[in-house]
């Protein structure tokens, strides 16, 4: 029976997203699959875009599974599954900031200490990008420049998909990036030695 | 992290939430686009109907004529309709920008596409005389339309600057009897003007005239132009 059970996971996990959300129109149970496969994603996601507490940014994912499933008809499976979860997530993120304009944002490095490092280093950018130092440095960027570059660097995201998650066109992201990584340098030099 | 799946499932139970119509979704991408349309649609008329009042101004004829050439020119502007113009044309962009693909067009770039699409339609619009016909609807059915928008009221009605236009009550032959835009009556001297190819000179015409107040209610005409201006191939001089 455990077998059993385990094929049809592993069935599943091999569908493609698109595949998935056809048959979650079907049958709510499906939905659990493409759950998993994006929440741990999401939730990284989130507090590395607005630095607030796992509970919050759980809550937050929460709500945009449930958006998800409500607007499962209006995704258009001519683009990526992935572009359009992640839209909805930064739209949540967002209007949660927006809810919550005095609360305390978290400005601490340790919130830093449960995400994982990446593996694809590209030069001496993101190295810097990605010490504990450094991602305490990036919440002090604006929030468009911040928001290209943790998509770029720590999500790993192509500019195709990083304009159409933040609906901006794909110079404006090149340009958000090349501008974004000056203004980061900047605060390095201006900031780095008190760290 | 299970918990986050199997408490978002639970939720869609308990709740009973239930994916929003496919239908609804085509619904609002077609009202967007449909809005789109119907703004570059009313931009074009807006345009159409600027061109031509700000055409029948004759201003551009008069070059050489008009003192204060500037200061007629910005009376001819039909502020009014280009405001609208530029309304819907902003009004297009947002909802450009807002349908399903808008965001992978830079500013520049859907405003440019959208200027060119509301500058050729209106252009359309306007040699098929479509203009000519709408602003004659608007201009009967509000009665303030004609003061308030035609510039041709502001530029024409300003007899001590040398404008003056009317409407033919007799002839004569080297005059005119004419009640103004403001019903006042004048006496106008055409011994020695310039009447152009489109102007008939009968009873109950409506003309443009240039030249100059001799007295309270006698106007001397150098130029006399039809009231609805049709471009310099009817500007021609009489034969």
């Amino acid at each position: 029976m455990k077998e059993k059970i385990l094929g049809k996971k592993d069935k599943y996990r091999e569908l493609s997203d698109q595949e998935i959300v056809e048959l979650v129109k079907e049958d709510l149970e499906m939905y659990k699959y493409l759950i998993e496969r994006y929440e741990r994603q999401l939730l990284i996601y989130i507090r590395r875009v607005i630095y607030i507490s796992k509970e919050d940014a759980e809550d937050i994912l929460q709500d945009v599974f449930l958006k998800v499933y409500k607007n499962i008809h209006g995704y258009n499976s001519k683009y990526k599954f992935s572009s359009w979860i992640y839209r909805i997530a930064h739209n949540e993120a967002v209007s949660f900031l927006r809810k919550k304009k005095d609360a305390e944002v978290v400005q601490d490095s340790d919130i830093f200490d449960n995400i994982p490092s990446d593996t694809n280093i590209e030069d001496e950018f993101i190295q810097d990008l990605k010490s504990t130092e450094t991602k305490y440095l990036l919440s002090k960027l604006d929030r468009k420049y911040r928001d290209v570059l943790v998509l770029r660097y720590f999500q790993e995201m192509e500019y195709n998909e990083i304009s159409e998650i933040l609906h901006i066109p794909n110079g404006t992201v090149a340009s958000l990036i090349s501008r974004g990584k000056k203004k980061f340098k900047l605060l390095i030099e201006k900031y780095g030695k008190d760290i | 992290m299970a918990k986050i799946s199997s408490d978002v499932l639970k939720k869609i139970e308990r709740e009973s939430i239930k994916p929003i119509p496919r239908y609804s979704f085509v619904l609002k991408r077609s009202f967007l686009w449909s809005l789109f349309g119907l703004n570059i649609l009313f931009g074009s008329v807006g345009l159409a109907i600027s061109i031509y009042l700000f055409e029948s101004t004759d201003i551009l004829n008069l070059i050489l004529s008009v003192n204060d050439f500037l200061g007629v020119l910005i009376l001819a502007i039909p502020t009014v309709w280009v405001l609208l113009t530029i309304i819907f044309l902003l009004v297009a962009y947002l909802n450009f920008r807002y349908t399903e693909r808008g965001y992978i067009f830079s500013f520049k770039r859907i405003f440019l596409i959208n200027i060119l699409a509301i500058l050729i339609l209106g252009v359309i619009l306007h040699l098929s005389g479509v203009s000519e016909r709408l602003n004659r609807v608007f201009s009967q059915s509000f009665t303030t339309y004609n003061l308030t928008v035609d510039p041709r009221y502001k530029i024409w009605s300003s007899p001590e600057r040398g404008y003056l236009a009317g409407t033919i009550l007799s002839v004569s032959k080297e005059s005119i009897k004419i009640d103004d835009l403001d019903a006042k009556r004048w006496s106008v001297d055409i011994s020695e003007a310039k009447i152009r190819r489109a102007v008939r000179l009968i009873k109950g015409e409506r003309v443009k005239i240039v030249g100059n107040i001799i007295d309270s209610d006698t106007f001397k005409a150098s130029d006399i132009l039809p009231w609805e201006g049709r471009g310099r191939k009817m500007q021609g001089n009489h034969p």
